[in-house]
């Protein structure tokens, strides 16, 4: 049994977790790559991945800097806007904090000790960050990504297979996808801009399983069909869709809410599992802009099934009473 | 080797570890002999590890109205304090004596007949007129009496050494997260203390308390009952105790728009639907429980809550109403309610109270008020006292006026000389006055929690102990019988 309060709080703290690490690694990947590059370059390079991150609007409310390390900045430090590293893990701790009564206690200390080296990291100021070139901001990123490791290790070994972990689970597994997405829609087109097939696959923690299959330089298109639809790797859109389902059906028998969103995850792992790929990225922005749209919709449901329902013609549609007709059942 | 400070020969208040001629009382003398091994920066070093371990574990409290926003790492002194077997024993009867006759004078008013009222042991005028008074628990019954099934009660120890009741706590006593994380957080920071002394554990409250909240389930709950937390949330200053709570005993932590009542039965609501409640053990305050019945702007409670329990289908702990016998206008009759309900003599003593609506004890505490304590009756956490001894002239004459024009909302109090216990303060142990709130739990019967709360006012000459205005707490042992010994040896 799980409240419905406590599974929208998992779910969340789940998506968090994961947008948390994504940011961060992206961050750490395009640092190293901003050492070696000329200034305007790499800022149009960050610019692309504020922009595959779903942050350009806060980028500009933010009115950021312009010094090379300014967009790391924004995306680790910066707490004004939900989409930085600081503030997602902040958001677990928040989410993790609500449920801190059901959840591994090294879980809770986990999240709670990230916070708190994040938070003090923070506080260096920005002028400072600059100065020691971007120093700080690296450091940080380090110490996000070596927290949500831990995190995750504490989840998978210590949690129960409860509802509580299935929404966790699904929460990650869908935000790593609807990212993954994204990220491979920067590797579209033709600019200076436009990330390349290894750094699509190092955003996504895969460059050093696919090199094995895929060789040193691999085109867009193999990065692509990689990531949408590698069966063993856990990275994969169509592998965190099989896990996502078998989460939902594994909470569908208590909770029938939960029909709808097993349906759609169950549809869109077919498109994947059995759909014609390679004619399908014939046209990759259509299919990425479907998978996008289908994946946004799958995680809006699987939240709207935690909602609980507060009218009290819902409540009652939504129980028969059994019992002795006092009002108490059985 | 650190500094250990022994109580000043003139100070007027009982020390603990160190009698009138600066001897170690026999209680104290391993732990004094282990602290004096340790210098200060070694002290210090094993603070930083208890402030950083309550850090990395959130083990926070909340200051509302406090800029910094809100979460406090708990404070905790590094030298216990320790309360021999035989001693414990004392105050043990006591309590459990004391909360007996508090829950039957609970059930007289709400559901018994007024005996007490009738008897004339407390006039009725002052019970009906008490802000904790609730007529909406008229008729509400509770499994076993057990209208209290967490009190916390205030404890301090006069310059006799003479344990008294300040004060009593039957809505919503809190803190006893802090003493089991107390006693974790010492056992983390001084592994070696424990070698001389056999202490009573502090793990077993989760299974306590659990145990007698099933007890007080309704009559059809069947034998596992669903039992649940209701707290305001986790922006509530004690919301880390709510949630520690939750998990040592393994039940839900449900906010109130997670509940909802129809026909008379609460339900939680979940993924699954809803699923009905049989115990909810409620962290807000009555006129906040129900918007129906109590404060209709409460978004906290439970709209229907209090019709559920009228009709016997949930029982909600502590229960409604009870603040009528914590209040410090009836405090000073609880000793006549022991002997009435239980023809007993008390066993602890409560603090030396005059009433203001008696006109002879009122005279007589008029004459010497530059000696007493004043005390605004609804008022707590200390705010509105005046202190005799520290007051201008003017201020008592104003203290005097007002309880002139109204007398029910006054008590006088004589000075307690807190007890005092060496605490870290800078670079050296010094003496600090605390108190000490021990936690009664009543089900089928009452059992009494080894140790409690003790807390510490860390500025010096302060009596104020709160950890909102600066104060601390320290580890609290009860000794085993045998560990008194080989204390003592």
């Amino acid at each position: 049994m799980i409240l419905a309060r406590h599974a929208d709080s998992l779910l969340w703290a789940g998506r968090y977790l994961e947008r948390a690490d994504t940011i961060a690694r992206c961050v750490s990947v395009e640092t190293n790559a901003v050492m070696h590059r000329q200034a305007t370059e790499a800022r149009l390079a960050s610019r692309r991945l504020v922009q595959a991150l779903g942050l350009q609007d806060e980028f500009v409310a933010a009115q950021v800097g312009t010094g090379p390390y300014a967009v790391m900045d924004f995306l680790v430090s910066d707490d004004s806007h939900p989409g930085s590293v600081v503030s997602a893990v902040q958001a677990v701790r928040e989410n993790l904090r609500i449920v801190r009564d059901r959840i591994p206690v090294e879980l809770w200390e986990e999240a709670n000790s990230l916070h708190i080296l994040m938070q003090s990291a923070k506080s260096v100021g920005a002028a400072a960050r600059e100065q020691t070139g971007g120093e700080v901001s690296r450091m940080s990123v380090i110490t996000a990504r070596r927290g949500c490791r831990s995190l995750s290790g504490v989840m998978t070994e210590s949690m129960s297979r409860d509802e509580g972990y299935a929404f966790m689970e699904a929460g990650r597994l869908l935000e790593r996808s609807i990212l993954t997405v994204e990220l491979l829609k920067s590797g579209l087109g033709t600019g200076s801009d436009v990330f390349d097939g290894n750094r699509l696959l190092a955003f996504t923690h895969s460059l050093q399983a696919a090199r094995r299959e895929l060789g040193h330089s691999p085109q867009w298109h193999a990065v692509a069909k990689f990531l949408l639809q590698h069966e063993q790797m856990p990275r994969s859109v169509l592998w965190c869709l099989g896990r996502v389902e078998l989460r939902l059906e594994d909470l569908a028998a208590a909770a029938g809410a939960v029909a709808t969103p097993r349906r759609r995850a169950g549809a869109l792992r077919a498109h994947l599992e059995y759909g014609e790929l390679d004619a399908l990225l014939a046209e990759p922005e259509a299919e990425l802009g479907y998978l996008g749209s289908a994946l946004a919709e799958l995680a809006a449901d699987v939240h709207a099934s935690t909602v609980a329902r507060s009218s009290f013609a819902e409540v009652h549609a939504q129980f028969v009473r059994p019992g002795d007709g006092n009002g108490r059942p059985q | 080797m650190a500094e250990l400070q022994r109580s000043d020969a003139d100070q007027l208040a009982y020390d603990e570890a160190f009698d009138r001629d600066g001897n170690v009382r026999p209680l104290y003398a391993a732990i004094v002999e282990r602290f004096s091994n340790f210098d200060a920066a070694e002290l210090r070093r094993r603070e930083g590890i208890i402030e950083e371990e309550f850090r990395r574990q959130g083990i926070t409290f909340t200051v509302y109205g406090d800029s910094q926003g809100t979460e406090r790492t708990w404070p905790m002194d590094l030298f216990p304090r320790l309360i021999a077997a035989t001693e414990w024993q004392e105050i043990e009867r006591g309590l459990a004596q004391r909360v007996t006759a508090l829950n039957r004078f609970l059930a007289d008013i709400y559901t018994g007949e007024g005996a007490a009222m009738a008897d004339g042991v407390v006039p009725a005028w002052l019970v009906q007129s008490s802000d904790g008074f609730e007529r909406n628990a008229f008729g509400v019954s509770v499994p076993h009496d057990a209208h209290c099934v967490i009190a916390g009660i205030d404890l301090v120890r006069d310059a006799e050494g003479q344990y008294r009741v300040l004060e009593d706590n039957l809505r919503n006593p809190s803190g006893i997260s802090y003493v089991i994380e107390n006693r974790a957080a010492m056992t983390r920071a001084f592994p070696r203390v424990w070698e001389d002394h056999t202490v009573e554990p502090v793990s077993q409250y989760g299974r306590m308390l659990r145990t007698a909240l099933e007890s007080v389930a309704p009559t059809g709950a069947g034998d596992k009952p669903l039992i649940v937390i209701l707290t305001p949330g986790i922006y509530n200053s004690a919301y880390f105790e709510h949630a520690f709570l939750a998990r040592e005993m393994g039940v839900e932590l449900v906010e109130g728009p997670d509940l909802v009542v129809d026909e008379h039965v609460v339900y939680l609501r979940t993924i699954e639907g809803l699923v009905p409640v049989d115990v909810i053990y409620r962290r807000i305050d009555d006129t906040f429980l129900d918007p129906v019945s109590f404060r209709p702007d409460s978004t906290l409670g439970v709209p229907g809550l209090l019709g559920a329990m009228r009709a016997g289908t949930v029982t909600v702990c502590n229960a409604v109403g009870n603040g009528v016998a914590d209040d410090k206008a009836i405090h000073p009759y609880v000793t006549d309610l022991i002997r009435y309900y239980l023809g007993e003599e008390p066993i602890l003593p409560n603090v030396e109270t005059y009433v203001m609506w008696e006109p002879d004890q009122r005279e007589a505490a008029f004459e010497r008020l530059d000696e007493l304590v004043i005390k605004p009756v609804g008022e707590s956490g200390g705010y509105g006292i005046v202190i005799g001894r520290n007051a201008t002239d003017e201020e008592l004459a104003n203290a005097r006026a007002e309880i002139e024009a109204d007398p029910r909302n006054w008590v006088v109090q004589e000075v307690v000389e807190l007890s005092t216990l060496a605490s870290m303060c800078d670079d050296v142990l010094e003496p600090r006055h605390l108190d000490l709130r021990p936690f009664v739990i009543t089900g089928e019967r009452t059992q009494v929690f080894p140790g409690g709360l003790t807390r510490v006012a860390m500025r010096k000459g302060s009596l104020i102990v709160n950890s909102s205005q600066g104060g601390g707490s320290k580890d609290t042992w009860v000794l085993a019988p045998q560990g008194e010994t080989q204390a003592a040896t």
